[in-house]
């Protein structure tokens, strides 16, 4: 069948060309590893990740490998490879996916695993690890959720780590050994299991008590370690970053350059993953930036080139770049966009400076109604910091205010779901109170609330996440609360996230539910026109597993979690320390003011944390 | 200040490139080669260039135009030179034209020309008959509306390729325009047998009145 001949029948066929400029063309039959890299999203999302384009021109750095791209076809699209058996294909040369040496998945959020499964089941492919044969391609998988690989612990034959920029390459050296002397994919394993970052899930025995908690976790290969420890880039400023990066034909979620000025956090909100798995905080100097910058906008045309970080204003430089890139960018017609960035009277002239026609809205994150909730969360921004910026923004000549917050915090009581209204109010007073000569005439202020989820590695690993009715409960106590006209109100449903909490701190067992939502239809899940949590629910009853116990159960410190075995620097002592100090809502000050010692310098070593 | 016509092509996968995201391509083209396209004035400038005939998604073309104002003068070698490390995959740049009061204008366009190609072989006696007929009549499905048209007057000319293949110079522009899809179903309408299944097209020029190209 001619791929011409169905994509004609499908939206957005640029989705499926992988023609687009700056994409790698080499001649497979003169490649020694075939690497797959896939993410378990539609093209423009997948496409808009910066840790693909990073891996994929690496990886393609080396004359003898060739990566390609895999993303989900759209269901239109599916609908025709299934109708005409057409399996999933790489972008670059439509080769089928089960040709490959490697597939790898970049893990970005838990409600994209049933993707994954599909997209092997397109691909031909047997879902679980152990029913695959030397033929089937290895399957490996790295990112953000892998830090809890647990749940798809049964697919995937390894996982990588932490950063991948010299992880990945260390791997490609040992299969390229391995296919030179031959042996079993389990050989390979055996051999790449002792690269520091490799985590081979079938290595390890799990047993479980009565209650369903984690009895006991052991290895069942001498080599393999008894903790693996994600990898970091200890020298950031001369990591590889690709400044040929592709640029797709359609239009993509984040369709710019973007800048990655630094890695890590120095914040330590309580409530966020990032902050704690991507430490310690690394740097790249302006200098390096800058010249990076100039190659990205020659290399791909872009119009608009983004800062990317955790906390642009954290960045310690931030005024040497900016003047630079603003130089190198104006009179180019090339916008700068700085996504972020905490309100002050610095930023708020870089603002000015950078948008000189739009006013566009303003985001402001309390996350929380109350200072008390505040710093449980140890989100630290005051009243007053608030007060300061809205007024700035005001005076400033902005209307549009948004802020976020979150729902389901720990501790949270009505009074806190109470003061997320409160504050919205005493914004819309701020701006009554602003000189109307210089005042927007319009004012519009945006209240966007999500639920809660608990991540693993962070201090509120081990609490229960608030129920469905909960959560519901307290979305419509806001709704009822907001009466300012100049106030609306954003919330949707909170079934995702209590699913996400689900995965997200889930273990082995998961890995049937997971098969049997995809067998009953389940895919896209984080799309809300393809989300149904009726399919989630039957797929826990018929394989008999309570997701309560996963996501609204509290855990004791005791207890061995799924992911105790993964070490991410920052300690257990550390978090549960951190999770005491919220209790009695107690704050902890950023690493600049002065080190908490979470556990990062004696695990990497040296003076990171800048 | 200076104003070009540039003729370029889609081929292989640049087909499915929609029109929208052509303009965003130029966009990036120009920036890549470091030729300054001239901005609009305004609250929110844009660059000033414009594809003279949109193009089917689906459909390939060895002859697309579009005009692009530069801030300053190019010379035409050095500007072809620049674009061609430039483009993508399946994009070239057969030539460059500067534009004056003299040349042709976008609303001068009457008529494309097309190399067609399917699966269902057509005889050249077919094809006479096909093109003695008074009127061809087609159902022809609108945004707004749909009736029964004659297609008649927009077919100026078809004749058989060597290769099995068929041209067909017909109706573009403005004032009248016949899609190749609607042609294709009036020959399944009108021809027996002819039913094809995979069907490729490629648009070979841009024509005037006169059935001149527009550069």
């Amino acid at each position: 069948m001619n791929l011409d001949t169905i994509l004609k029948h499908v939206e957005k066929p640029s989705r499926y060309i992988g023609n687009e400029y700056n994409s790698v063309h080499k001649n497979p039959a003169d490649m020694n590893i075939r690497f797959g890299f896939c993410f378990a999203d539609v093209y423009e999302i997948g496409m808009s990740h910066l840790g693909m384009k990073i891996l994929y021109h690496l990886l393609n750095s080396a004359d003898d490998i060739y990566c390609e791209r895999f993303f989900t076809p759209w269901v239109d699209m599916e609908e025709q490879m299934r109708a005409h058996n057409i399996p999933l294909f790489s972008l670059e040369t439509k080769t089928p996916a089960k040709e490959f040496d490697f597939l790898g998945f970049t893990l970005q959020y838990e409600m994209s695993y049933t993707n994954i499964l599909n997209m092997l089941d397109l691909g031909g492919i047997p879902l679980y690890a152990k029913d695959r044969t030397e033929e089937d391609p290895i399957i490996c998988a790295g990112g953000p959720c892998a830090y809890n690989p647990e749940p798809l612990a049964d697919f995937v034959d390894f996982f990588m780590l932490g950063e991948g920029e010299e992880l990945m390459m260390e791997v490609m050296d040992v299969y390229r050994f391995f296919k030179k002397n031959g042996g079993t994919k389990e050989d390979f394993l055996k051999e790449a299991v002792k690269l520091e970052g490799v985590y081979v899930p079938a290595f390890y025995d799990v047993s479980y008590n009565e209650d369903g908690t984690i009895q006991s976790f052991t290895k069942n290969y001498d080599d393999a370690p008894d903790r693996i420890k994600k990898r970091i880039i200890r020298d950031f400023d001369k990591c590889f970053a690709p400044d040929n990066i592709i640029v797709p034909f359609m239009e993509i979620v984040h369709d710019r350059i973007m800048l990655e000025v630094f890695r890590g956090c120095i914040r330590g909100c309580r409530f966020c993953q990032a902050g704690m798995i991507y430490r310690p905080v690394r740097e790249r100097s302006p200098e390096t930036l800058l010249d990076l910058a100039q190659r990205l906008i020659n290399n791909t045309g872009y119009e608009e080139i983004s800062l990317s970080s955790l906390s642009t204003s954290d960045y310690t430089r931030l005024k040497e770049l900016t003047d630079g890139l603003l130089d190198m960018t104006e009179d180019k017609k090339i916008g700068l966009s700085l996504p972020s960035l905490r309100l002050d009277n610095f930023s708020m002239e870089l603002m000015q400076k950078v948008q000189k026609v739009r006013k566009s809205g303003l985001t402001f994150a309390p996350e929380a109604g109350t200072q008390r909730l505040r710093d449980v969360i140890n989100k630290n921004i005051t009243e007053e910091d608030l007060h300061n910026a809205a007024q700035m923004a005001f005076s400033g000549g902005y209307g549009t205010i948004k802020l976020y917050f979150m729902i389901g915090l720990p501790t949270e009581t009505d009074e806190d779901i109470l003061g997320i209204s409160h504050l919205a109010d005493e914004v819309v007073s701020i701006y009554k109170h602003t000189d109307k000569e210089i005042r927007n005439k319009n004012l519009r202020v945006t209240v966007s609330v999500s639920s809660f989820v608990p991540k693993p590695f962070t201090p509120f690993q081990w609490v229960g996440q608030n129920t469905q009715e909960t959560l519901f409960r307290k979305q419509m106590l806001l709704k009822e609360a907001i009466r300012n006209r100049y106030v609306s109100y954003n919330w949707h449903e909170s079934t995702l996230s209590v699913l996400e909490g689900v995965f997200a701190r889930g273990d082995r067992r998961l890995s049937k539910v997971l098969v049997e939502a995809h067998r009953l239809g389940a895919k896209f899940d984080s799309w809300h026109e393809f989300f149904h949590m009726d399919t989630w629910m039957e797929a826990f009853k018929n394989t008999d597993v309570d997701p309560d116990f996963y996501n609204i159960r509290e855990r004791s410190y005791e207890e061995i979690l799924p992911w105790d075995h993964i070490d991410v620097g920052v300690t257990k002592k550390f978090l549960i320390n951190e999770s005491e100090k919220a209790k009695r809502g107690e704050t902890t000050g950023n690493c600049r003011e002065k080190c908490s010692g979470c556990g990062v310098i004696p695990a990497f070593g040296g003076d990171f944390c800048g | 200040m200076a104003k070009f016509r540039i003729q370029f092509t889609k081929y292989g996968d640049m087909k499915y490139v929609s029109h929208l995201d052509l303009i965003r391509l130029f966009t990036r083209i120009f920036h890549r080669a470091q030729l300054p396209v001239a901005y609009s004035e305004g609250f929110n400038p844009h660059p000033k260039m414009a594809v003279l005939l949109p193009l089917s998604v689906g459909t390939e073309s060895s002859c697309e135009y579009i005009d692009v104002d530069f801030e300053k003068g190019v010379g035409m070698l050095d500007c072809m030179k620049k674009l061609k490390s430039a483009l993508p995959i399946g994009m070239e740049i057969p030539q460059i034209g500067e534009l004056n009061e003299t040349s042709a204008k976008p609303k001068e366009i009457r008529y494309a020309s097309y190399e067609i190609r399917t699966d269902s072989p057509v005889t050249e006696a077919q094809m006479d008959a096909f093109l003695d007929l008074d009127t061809i009549e087609i159902m022809k499905k609108t945004k707004r509306s749909e009736g029964i048209v004659d297609i008649k007057p927009d077919i100026m000319h078809m004749g058989l390729l060597e290769d099995g293949g068929f041209t067909a110079i017909i109706s573009a522009g403005s004032n009248a325009n016949l899609k190749c899809e609607v042609l294709l179903e009036a020959m399944k309408k009108y021809i027996d047998g002819f039913a094809p299944e995979e069907v490729t097209i490629l648009r070979t020029g841009i024509l005037n009145e006169r059935g001149e190209p527009l550069l």
